[in-house]
């Protein structure tokens, strides 16, 4: 970390990759990040509260902990309320309070239902319902506001075009989730969160779209829902629907094989090229440097946009090198040529504080 | 089952509990009709074998029950599980499911029964690897076609309407209760084996009346019987 410049394997120092635990199934592959320590001075998931709706460019949080909080990045509240779908476009800081006296932070909001208008009766919705946006527009919301100010219909004309058989403008993402219901619902049962799991790296159609990272294991584990189905779930759902799906699964050499052994190896090899491919990405998107801007800092957390051409996101540093959070995701929004897993050598992973073996 | 996963510590030592459970099982299996020889249970115990907040655990325990019980039909029988678990009473879930490495491991102990117990979301190392691993082995290890592989799921998949199969070289059927375990068999062998399967039946059902006739003989016809069945001789 220099000047103004990370390298994604900064972000990642501490952590390691769970290989035994990658899971791969359709068009979809999320690689676990673990780490044996979680940084546990940060409120729970559930202390930090949306606690005000006034303002369709704005929304309230409460912070109910005595504790930092953390609004994660694209954080979304689509309900059937008669009022208007809202998303958190940038990560928010939120100090400490106490649980008769929350902190509060209004923070910018953009609508992701263009044709609805009114305000969400807080009280009457269930806080753990809130959703994370997909990766694709967590970038788009990143891009079109600031983490200061932010217009409502900043993410409009994205959401015309987001995908191609749907408009999500004039329809909102409610349509696009309701229509899928059923799909991302098989999400949650596909994939499932592992012991000490703190993050994920997040493969669809072969190329790395997303490195989240959250505090403490509960977290992680509270919001898995959130992650694999509202995410990384409508994400592999929208890129099948835009370029078809690429299922990157490698296959079993046939010809090697006569008997249990030389199944047994001919099966190792499979899955060590399949890690191996997985690994040489990993390792080229760690190793791009990233230009990185302080946006605010609370006590010993400060909150950093970064930014290079093809990620964007926000990461939250304990200290002066430590990331407890990140929201980095792929930056550009139409399909570039796709990284073919097939197509690319089995490079060895480069040293670093970040480990895949 | 239910009621000692339900508790916060079960008092009863784990080696008693085995024994009841061993116990109840062996009284199950009296009433099967099938007998098995090498079998390699493949047990998922991946966190999706929890079920529901309703009914938690739930999975996991049918799938306890079901191999208590296929063991006591068996000449050889080995548990292989999709994680690594502790010796306790209860397997521990958590993490993938991967189906394929315990399956390789089975085969490499040279079983000829594998039975898959599992809701069948299979995602690790990815999915389809069970497949191509069983498509593999059939088509160039066992050409005379000697290995039967079995899928037995123990949840209700909402989205198939059905119990959510794994792959086509191990049949599923749903399994909610060791006391269907019977039909279970019978469905699943004939899924790939038809035949195999309506003989093993007709057997079944033949011996079922066979011993409701015996219960219905007077007692000399009855021990007559019993001699024969011993030496092969009518001793009348």
């Amino acid at each position: 970390m220099t000047d103004n410049t990370l390298l994604v394997k900064d972000v990642l120092n501490g952590y390691r990759v769970d290989s035994e635990n990658i899971q791969s199934v359709g068009n979809m592959t999320v690689v676990p990040i673990i780490s044996d320590q979680e940084f546990t001075n940060v409120a729970n998931i559930n202390e930090v509260k949306l606690s005000a709706d006034r303002d369709y460019g704005e929304l309230e949080f409460a912070n109910h902990s005595g504790k930092l909080a953390i609004v994660i990045q694209g954080w979304t509240i689509i309900d059937g309320q008669h009022a208007q779908d809202r998303t958190v476009p940038y990560a928010q800081l939120i100090k400490a309070g106490t649980k008769l006296m929350p902190a509060k932070k209004g923070v910018p909001a953009n609508c992701v239902q263009a044709h609805q208008g009114g305000h969400f009766n807080v009280g009457a919705w269930e806080q753990e319902n809130f959703m994370v946006l997909p990766p694709s527009l967590r970038s788009l919301a990143i891009k079109n506001s600031n983490y200061n100010r932010a217009e409502y219909n900043a993410l409009w004309s994205s959401l015309r075009t987001w995908v191609k058989t749907m408009n999500c403008e004039d329809s909102g993402l409610t349509h696009f989730y309701s229509k899928h219901r059923d799909t991302l619902d098989t999400f949650v049962a596909q994939f499932e969160p592992v012991d000490k799991q703190l993050g994920a790296i997040v493969f669809i159609n072969g190329e790395l779209v997303a490195v989240d990272i959250m505090p403490k294991y509960e977290t992680w584990k509270a919001m898995w829902r959130q992650m694999i189905r509202d995410s990384y779930g409508a994400e592999a759902i929208r890129l099948q629907e835009n370029q078809g799906a690429q299922v990157t699964h490698p296959s079993i050499d046939v010809a090697s094989v006569k008997t249990v052994s030389d199944l047994a190896k001919a099966f190792k090899e499979t899955k060590d090229e399949f890690h191996n491919v997985l690994k040489r990405v990993i390792s080229t998107v760690c190793d791009a440097d990233m230009d990185y801007e302080n946006l605010e800092r609370i006590d010993e957390l400060s909150m950093l946009k970064v930014n290079n051409s093809d990620y964007t996101g926000q990461v939250v540093m304990h200290g002066d090198k430590h990331f407890v959070y990140a929201s980095i995701v792929k930056s550009s929004m139409r399909s570039k040529p796709l990284v073919r897993f097939k197509s690319l050598r089995n490079d060895p992973y480069s040293d670093s504080g970040f480990s895949f073996n | 089952m239910v009621y000692w996963k339900s508790l916060d510590r079960v008092d009863t030592p784990i080696r008693e509990a085995h024994r009841i459970l061993k116990k109840k099982a062996k009284e199950i299996a009296q009433t099967l009709s099938f007998k098995m020889d090498k079998v390699g249970l493949i047990f998922d115990n991946s966190l999706s074998m929890y079920g529901t907040k309703e009914q938690p655990y739930h999975p996991m325990l049918r799938a306890m029950a079901l191999s208590l019980v296929l063991e006591q039909v068996s000449s050889e029988f080995t548990v292989y599980y999709t994680n690594p678990t502790e010796d306790s009473l209860f397997p521990r879930l958590g993490n993938q499911s991967n189906y394929a490495e315990p399956v390789l491991d089975a085969l490499k102990d040279k079983c000829d029964t594998i039975v898959i117990v599992g809701d069948g979301y299979e995602n690790a190392p990815f999915e389809g690897a069970l497949h191509q691993l069983l498509y593999v082995y059939k088509k160039k290890v066992d050409k005379q076609n000697n290995l039967l592989a079995l899928h037995f799921n123990p949840i209700y998949g909402a989205e198939t309407k059905d119990a959510r199969p794994i792959t086509d070289l191990a049949p599923t059927v749903g399994v909610r209760e060791v006391k269907g375990l019977n039909e279970a068999m019978f469905l699943a062998i004939g899924k790939s084996q038809p035949m195999v399967a309506v003989q093993k039946y007709l057997s079944y059902l033949v011996t079922l009346q066979s011993n409701k006739v015996k219960a219905l003989m007077p007692e000399p016809l009855k021990k007559a019987v019993a001699k024969r069945d011993k030496t092969g001789l009518l001793g009348m």
